[in-house]
């Protein structure tokens, strides 16, 4: 711990505490704290424009301005510093994605703390940084992907409703209807399936072609890069 | 148809599924606690800072004047009592030779007044020894005529002793005129205000003065011996006769009548003595053993009673005055036991143990280089910490002080 406490050994002021117990603290409340914007955001959001993305770059953002705070400290300087270098990069590049200006962002405050000679935030931040990066995107964080794919089928009328849907509920661990159509003697359904198994997904529909009175079955597997 | 039991779901699926899922929210839980953990394990001790601080010597002036010469430059060494600057004392020069003066004319005056009163005596001696004679010689007739001889031979011979001595006075007094004139003649000569012809003359005179004077004495020393001895033949012929009382002038109370001239002589001596001690003041000294931390006087510079001369630094710093913010949670307490620290180079630093010593009566203005903000004051109570000779500070030099964490 001398060490790393040796690494943040700065010109001391009367200060609040900026050791790397502070630091880690700041971080990982940041992560935490980041996460529940993120989820929430998730929940409460609707519209087409949802964008995983951007729901990663809530938690990153909330981590790389909690290092911002710590190369700052109580520095005039570096503060007026970041606030140009920001500026000229956001007019000189026009960044379209919000996880591209979070890197951005990290980027220039990793140079920042290392060229005002504040190694240790440095790397301890590009270490919390990265590693919950690396942990947002294996796990897939901020996706909508629960479902694997869209079901949809054509009962005729008098056909069995709850053997077809028992078929369903025997391959799928979840599903939800998306829309019901009604017709000429026929009812039309589509559903959001998670099946329990995704290499049986043709045994599902061989099952429900055999029920007789189901027909058009058709299953659509969504791809796991189709969503941004 | 029987139904049909769930079909299961393969471990990679599963993992895959709690990839997204589960292992999130566990993560999030673990964070949650690891954040509660260290948020109660309390903050860190704080640290201070301070400054490497040495005893300082203040020298003033101690009289208005003008800076001669300045003996030393900024950052020397110097040893306590040295002499660093001179002021100009051609002022308290003059008033040195003023006083001299003075002193010599009173001291001229009372050995005038005491030859006048050994003067007067001695012709007040010779005319009674005139008259003494002169009974002599009217009751002569009864006396026999060896006996009226020697009477009259020791009459004359005390006549000549106190003509002698009075010649002697006179001489001796003379002498010390010239003396005194020979002196002014002098300091005129120093000034080129009288040419020197006239100070040899004064100085020839005065040695034949003097010539003459010690030839009366060895002349006077003779009559002396031959009045005693005609003193000793009349005695032994008078103590076969009744001779005439005979009267001797009263001795003339000298101490007496001088004693006013010797107490003003006395006084102006006391007053060159303070003068003397005046013109020490003109040279200014080191106050303390040290190195000259600031120079406040450059020569032909006019500073007046008081005025910053310059300030001395003891070498060696034993102290540090650290701060304390003005708002601290946890502010130290005397004898507490801390860490300093200082830099002694990019990265390496050096540590010494040492104690609070005290802690300052009141919140205070830190030292505008401490502050984070230059345009932001902050306040804060001063302690002294020490003792730190073991790390060899620069007076002024920057330090962390780290609390000591204490030990079950």
């Amino acid at each position: 711990m001398n060490t790393i406490e040796g690494l943040f050994a700065r010109s001391p002021t009367l200060s609040p505490d900026m050791g790397p117990r502070a630091m880690l603290l700041a971080l990982l409340l940041a992560f935490v704290l980041g996460q529940l914007i993120a989820w929430l955001y998730k929940r409460t959001h609707s519209g087409l424009s949802y964008s995983r993305s951007f729901t990663e770059s809530l938690v990153l953002i909330t981590m790389v301005v909690a290092l911002v705070m710590f190369v700052i400290g109580d520095s005039l300087v570096t503060a007026f510093g970041l606030i140009g270098a920001l500026a000229i990069i956001r007019f000189r590049n026009v960044l379209k994605d919000t996880r591209d200006t979070v890197f951005v962002f990290f980027a220039l405050v990793l140079g920042m703390a290392l060229g005002s000679q504040r190694h240790g935030p440095a790397i301890m931040g590009t270490l919390l940084l990265l590693s919950a990066t690396a942990y947002l995107h294996w796990t897939r964080f901020g996706t909508n992907g629960i479902f694997d794919g869209h079901l949809s089928f054509r009962i005729q009328e008098g056909g069995s409703e709850h053997d077809t849907f028992g078929v369903i509920q025997r391959f799928c661990r979840r599903f939800r209807s998306l829309s019901t159509r009604r017709g000429a003697g026929v009812t039309e359904y589509v559903f959001v399936v998670s099946l329990r198994d995704t290499r049986r997904g043709d045994e599902m529909l061989r099952d429900l072609e055999s029920l007789g009175s189901v027909g058009s079955v058709s299953l659509v597997l969504q791809d796991e890069l189709s969503e941004v | 148809m029987a139904p049909k039991s769930t079909i299961p779901t393969p471990l990679a699926q599963r993992l895959r599924r709690a990839r997204v899922g589960a292992i999130p929210f566990v993560v999030w839980i673990l964070g949650v606690l690891l954040s509660m953990k260290l948020w109660l394990a309390g903050p860190t001790p704080p640290t201070y800072v301070g400054l490497a601080t040495a005893p300082e010597h203040v020298l003033a002036a101690p009289i208005d004047g003008e800076v001669e010469h300045v003996l030393v430059a900024p950052f020397q060494y110097v040893e306590a009592g040295e002499p660093v600057a001179s002021m100009n004392d051609a002022r308290i020069e003059a008033s040195i030779r003023t006083a001299r003066a003075e002193l010599a004319h009173l001291s001229a005056e009372a050995r005038a007044q005491r030859a006048a009163l050994v003067a007067a005596d001695l012709r007040a001696r010779r005319d009674e020894a005139a008259r003494h004679a002169s009974a002599l010689s009217i009751a002569s007739l009864e006396y026999p005529a060896e006996l009226r001889a020697f009477h009259a031979d020791e009459a004359d011979l005390d006549r000549r002793v106190l003509e002698t001595r009075l010649a002697i006075t006179t001489s001796e007094l003379e002498a010390d005129r010239i003396e005194l004139a020979v002196n002014r003649s002098r300091a005129m000569l120093d000034d080129a205000l009288r040419p020197r012809s006239e100070f040899e003359d004064l100085e020839k005179r005065l040695l034949l003065e003097r010539a003459r004077a010690a030839g009366l004495r060895e002349f006077a020393d003779a009559l002396h011996e031959e009045r005693d001895a005609a003193r000793a033949r009349r005695r032994e012929l008078t103590d076969s006769y009744q001779a005439p009382p005979t009267t001797s002038a009263d001795e003339v109370d000298l101490d007496a009548q001088l004693a006013g001239w010797r107490s003003a002589v006395a006084v102006q001596e006391r007053e060159l003595d303070e003068l003397a001690l005046l013109r020490d003041a003109y040279i200014l000294r080191a106050p303390a053993t040290g190195y000259v931390a600031e120079l406040g006087v450059t020569p032909r510079r006019f500073v007046l009673a008081g005025a910053l001369v310059l300030v001395v630094a003891a070498g060696e710093t034993n102290e540090v005055s650290m701060w304390v913010a003005e708002s601290a949670a946890m502010p130290p307490a005397v004898g507490d036991r801390v860490v300093v620290s200082a830099a002694v180079g990019p990265a390496a630093r050096v540590d010494a143990e040492s104690i609070v010593q005290a802690i300052g009566p009141r919140v205070e203005l830190l030292p505008e280089r401490l502050w984070r903000d230059p345009r932001q004051a902050e306040y804060g109570r001063a302690c002294r910490v020490g003792p730190v000779a073991s790390l060899g500070l620069t007076p002024g030099e920057r330090v962390r002080i780290d609390p000591v964490a204490s030990t079950p």
